[in-house]
């Protein structure tokens, strides 16, 4: 594309680049059933081109705030109603309840589409499409910009994220997360927004990821000088960038008594939990600030990152915030964590003969191990941290540890006392509920590991299946709800908790069956500071009960916190990023070239456009159920056969890719030959079995018309890219795209769901349920799939209309869907199938309208 | 299935305790008119549905390949028309989405997606016959929401709707496949695919939206908040 076309093109948008001022004017929002607002009475406005840093007790509304600004609450009014005071609210249909208004530039959010681009904290969660290019191009499409134009913008913010000329139809699947989060960014950039939205866009990134995502981010304010407003735990990447931090409190209607939320509350125990004084009335997914009555979300302070990191009167560590180094005072440092209780010796050695070693050990999730001839022991007491940049096998390794991954070479082997009585040594060959008992493995993703209804159950699942008494498993239960200060929540649904208590939750439940060997993946992902302790004070605490700890992790404060032993895994001819005792050197990560993958055997039907190829086999196929007969049948079999070796299909491949037809047809025809209708001569009656001449004829027509009905509707139709069938849903049969593109969002979750399934079969079996026959184990876990992908599913209704999607404007096609000639005269042929056999058919005086005579 | 029993029974008193810290959805003012819900699709209403469309398909799928390897056949001969009894396993999808979303075509929109994605992934019937098949099913599911305008969600219309799924499933297959068969035959087929509609796409579609809303996954639904507001 030449230069000046681009030029063209972005004048011909009606988007803007300039910065935008954004505004909250008495602004608040209350999520459906939930008692409290999660903000109410806000106003905050935000200067063009300013760079804001959003602070504030986890729970008091952060994400609400940048949801809000980006237009996605309070959409589809159902009701309105005007309080005696005169204020204004609205009910949407997603249930929730706002007050006041957020406008950009003026105009209310709502209306300035495309003005507001939004970035959230799950890469996974933003990656809308199959392949990268289209996800970059979808914000664009939404806003209706001309063809030519987004392929510029595509590569353009590509580019500003550091993704030039990476291959736009590449899979989403193998990109890194760093990689996955430049790209959502890149996505809400094509959009040329005048706000920047930025919620937390590095929490679930490796140090690397950190630095990529925070320099693409720089470049594109630099070149941009959009407005940004970032939430952000940890401060310190991003402090140069920053020009004006928000510190956000809560504040009761009727006093002026300020509080800054969780601040003063949390964090006064040696453990890290919240104080006894602390009120907690809500449950959900960030909710755990103290609230009661009528209170206003206000800002507390307001200024340059100087002047608030500066002010000794706010507590940082009680809003969850990492103070950024050049502000940190002594005690805001994390240094090793040490209680009183705490055993004598090293947590990174720990003491007496190791529980658990592998010797010449290799691991892989397919047949090629990404590392070999590993020799580690892990002693009782003792904390390890397995440690490496993303996708470098840290969770491979630990899999195959705790006896959920097949080793590919050499073994994992227990000692005699942890092994005890179990089915030998090698904790991969363990029964589910010895394995339970023994080696507990805390997912990433807590929703993965929940397998009962509600939280007391859930703790009780593993001493009960390993063999505990109801009444024994009930104490241990409650203790251990005591303990992570869970008690208050014994009867609620494990998956209504908090982000915090979900994660404590499963810790509880996998130290419930009493492990030896308790691994936990990425325990501190994505968490706030104030979480963190106590995930930290946790894994700390669990040292005196002997247990060995080995922690997947890239959190460097945590293995200082621990005093950890670090086990590092570092690509071959990488270098290490840790002061390590030991490393593994593992293969590289892949970065591969793919090869698009034909949509048919025949590059003639490969060619064809697929709404053509779908009617062809329709066509082909349909008219063959008008008459019975075996000369119909056989004829348009013969002609099928005979066109397909035309396009370049031989009959032996034909039959390959069309094998379930010649199982389904035999079983069809002998049905109708027992069960058919009767006529001429009887050969064998029994019950209702008659087997006559008629139904012999009638099974011999049956079988044969499967077959022709069957080849081409397969052949037509398997293969097609399910991207290209969309488009031709869209532009050739003109169906709505918000079905159509919502549609294929949703088959994108396909992949997404499959790695959910493998992760419940191997957190099913790490907590002793997977022993159950596999019909039994089938509709539980079917089940915790459903709610995991509705879950998914309304996450991505949230990055799909953060793209704009789902208005009722015109929506421009970054890719063309064409037909011509050659689809037309394609349609004819496949239809002169089935009329060359009917006539044949007619001919000889076979023709038999429905099996009828 | 003792995990579904128990994790039904323990459901129940979590909603209980969920109905007790739960809330009142008015706001402190006045108090809001009943309003009639909208029947205008949102994004996530077509997210919901897509993906339930999407996960039937994977075990659409499943069902056909077991299906496939001569248990459908088997049960057909030993016990002529009685194969119907599996049919259900095919029909779930349009009644679970129209419970869920209650929006009009989400029924005929979840179980053609899910014929589709079956389709492309390649089975016995592929193609066309899974694509008109699933149409007749979804569309079939939905009449019973027709009916009743969109505004009545309870397990009898559940039913009637996995009813209905059953009789289109038994239409389309006695047209393509059964033209030869005698009518005691035909008969029996039909009954057995509408009780396995009833029994899988209508009373266990119900149970499990009802078990699916406790999770709180479907707060952002009208029949999500049904759920946790009342016990």
């Amino acid at each position: 594309m030449k230069s000046s076309e681009h030029d063209n093109s972005s004048t011909m948008t009606a988007v803007s680049t300039q910065p935008a001022r954004l505004e909250f004017h008495d602004w608040g929002y209350r999520h459906a059933s939930r008692r409290h607002f999660a903000v109410r009475g806000l106003n905050l406005s935000i200067e063009p081109g300013q760079r804001v840093l959003l602070l504030g007790a986890s729970g008091i509304g952060k994400s609400t705030i940048l949801e809000g600004a980006a237009g996605l609450l309070g959409g589809d009014i159902e009701s309105m109603n005007t309080a005696a005071n005169g204020t204004t609210s609205t009910i949407d249909a997603d249930g929730g309840l706002t007050e006041g208004s957020v406008t950009v530039d003026g105009t209310p959010v709502s209306q300035a589409r495309g003005r507001v681009g939004l970035v959230l904290q799950d890469p996974d969660a933003q990656a809308i499409f199959e392949r990268l290019g289209d996800n970059v191009a979808f914000g664009p499409e939404n806003l209706n910009v001309p063809r030519e134009a987004i392929w510029q913008r595509v590569r353009d913010s590509l580019d500003a994220v550091g993704m030039h000329g990476i291959q736009l139809d590449r899979s989403t699947m193998h990109l890194s997360g760093g990689q996955m989060q430049r790209l959502a960014l890149a996505g809400a950039l094509a959009m040329q927004p005048g706000v920047l939205l930025l919620d937390e866009p590095t929490a679930n990134l490796d140090p690397d990821g950190v630095d990529q995502i925070v320099g693409a981010v720089r470049n594109v304010l630099d070149s941009t000088h959009a407005t940004m407003m970032l939430v952000e735990h940890r401060a310190e990447p991003w402090i140069d960038m920053i020009d004006r931090v928000v510190v956000l409190g809560l504040q009761d209607s009727q006093s002026a008594g300020r509080t800054g939320g969780a601040g003063e509350t949390a964090e006064s125990g040696e453990q890290g939990e919240p104080s006894s004084g602390t009120v907690i009335t809500q449950q959900g997914d960030e909710a755990e600030v103290g609230r009661h009555g009528d209170q206003r979300t206000v800002i507390i302070a307001d200024g340059t990152p100087d002047e608030i990191f500066s002010d000794r009167t706010i507590d940082f560590a009680g809003l969850g915030i990492w103070l950024p180094k050049r502000y940190q005072r002594p005690e805001d440092a994390i240094t090793r964590i040490h209680t009183d209780s705490e055993p004598e010796y090293d947590p990174a050695t720990g003491t007496g003969e190791p529980i658990l070693t592998t010797s010449g050990l290799g691991i892989g999730h397919s047949e090629d191990a990404i590392a070999s001839d590993i020799n580690l022991a892990f002693k009782p007491g003792q904390i390890t941290a397995l440690v490496g940049a993303n996708g470098a096998g840290k969770s491979t390794l630990s899999l195959t540890l705790a006896g959920l991954l097949k080793p590919l070479e050499g073994s994992v082997n227990a000692s005699r006392e942890l092994a005890g009585n179990a089915h030998g040594t090698q904790p991969i060959n363990w029964k589910s509920t010895e394995l339970a008992s023994r080696i507990s493995y805390v997912f990433q993703n807590p929703e993965h590991q929940f397998a009962r209804g509600s939280v007391i159950d859930e703790v009780m699942l593993g001493p009960l299946r390993t063999g505990i008494a109801p009444d024994e498993a009930r104490r241990r239960a409650h203790d251990l709800l005591e303990r992570f200060n869970l008690s208050r929540y014994e009867n609620v649904n494990p998956y209504t908790l908090s982000g915090g208590e979900k994660r404590r939750l499963t810790v509880a439940a996998a130290l419930a069956a009493a492990p030896r060997v308790l691994i936990l993946d990425e325990p501190t992902f994505g968490q706030d500071r104030r979480t963190w302790m106590q995930i930290v004070h946790l894994i700390h605490g669990l040292r005196g009960d002997g247990v060995s700890i080995v922690v997947v992790t890239h959190d460097h404060e945590l293995v200082t916190a621990l005093g950890a032993r670090v086990i590092e895994l570092i690509p071959q001819g990488g270098r290490g990023q840790w002061d390590d005792e030991q490393t593994i050197r593992v293969s590289p990560v892949n970065e591969r070239h793919e090869q698009p993958r034909a949509s048919s055997r025949s590059s003639v039907i490969a060619s064809i456009n697929p709404a053509y190829r779908l009617f062809g086999a329709l066509l082909a196929s349909l008219p063959l159920i008008f008459s019975l007969d075996w000369v119909s049948a056989c004829t348009a079999l013969i002609v099928e056969f005979l066109a397909l070796a035309c396009l370049g299909l031989k009959p032996l491949r034909v039959v390959k890719s069309t094998w379930p037809v010649f199982i389904g047809a035999p079983g069809s025809a002998l049905a109708v030959l027992l069960y058919g209708k009767q006529g001429g001569a009887v050969w064998w009656h029994w019950g209702m079995i008659t087997v006559s001449e008629r139904s012999a004829w009638l099974a011999l027509a049956t079988g044969l018309r499967i077959l022709a009905v069957g080849i081409p509707a397969i052949i037509l139709v398997l293969g097609i890219d399910a991207t290209d069938l969309a488009d031709a849903f869209s532009q050739i049969l003109h169906l709505p795209d918000r079905f159509v593109y919502g549609g294929l969002a949703g088959m994108r979750l396909f992949s997404v769901l499959r790695d959910d399934w493998a992760a419940l079969t191997a957190s099913r079996r790490s907590r002793g349920l997977g022993d159950d026959n596999a019909f039994k184990a089938f509709f539980p876990q079917a089940f915790a799939l459903l709610v995991l992908s509705i879950r998914r599913s309304t996450t991505l209704a949230t990055a799909m209309e953060a793209r704009g999607f789902g208005g009722d404007g015109p929506r421009s096609h970054a890719r063309v869907s064409t037909s011509g000639t050659r689809d037309r005269v394609f349609l004819v042929c496949c239809f002169a199938v089935p009329m060359i056999a009917l006539a044949v058919s007619v001919w000889f005086g076979a023709f038999s309208f429905f099996g009828g005579k | 299935m003792s995990n579904n029993s128990s994790n039904a029974s323990n459901a129940s008193v979590a909603t209980a305790t969920t109905a007790a810290n739960s809330v009142t959805l008015q706001p402190e003012a006045t108090p809001v008119a009943a309003v009639r819900p909208s029947l205008k699709w949102r994004v996530v209403d077509i997210a919901v549905a897509s993906v339930i469309g999407v996960a039937s398909a994977l075990i659409f799928w499943l069902v056909s390949l077991i299906y496939s390897l001569g248990v459908g056949d088997l049960i057909g001969l030993v016990m002529p028309g009685f194969q119907g009894i599996y049919n259900g396993l095919w029909l779930f999808a349009g009644p679970l989405a129209a419970v869920i979303v209650r929006k009009p075509g989400a029924a005929t929109y979840a179980e053609l997606l899910g014929g589709v994605i079956e389709s492309l992934m390649g089975n016995q019937w592929t193609g066309m016959d899974t694509f008109s098949t699933s149409l007749m099913q979804g569309a079939f599911a939905e009449l019973a929401f027709l009916i009743v305008l969109y505004r009545v969600w309870n397990v009898p219309i559940t039913m009637l709707s996995g009813a209905f799924a059953g009789v289109a499933v038994w239409l389309h297959d006695i047209f393509m496949r059964g033209q030869a068969f005698t009518g005691q035959y035909i008969t029996i087929y039909l009954v057995t695919s509408v009780i396995s509609g009833i029994v899988f796409a209508g009373i266990v579609v119900w149970y499990l939206y009802r078990a699916i809303a406790r999770t709180g996954a479907l707060d952002k639904f009208a029949s999500g908040r049904e759920v946790r507001a009342t016990a």
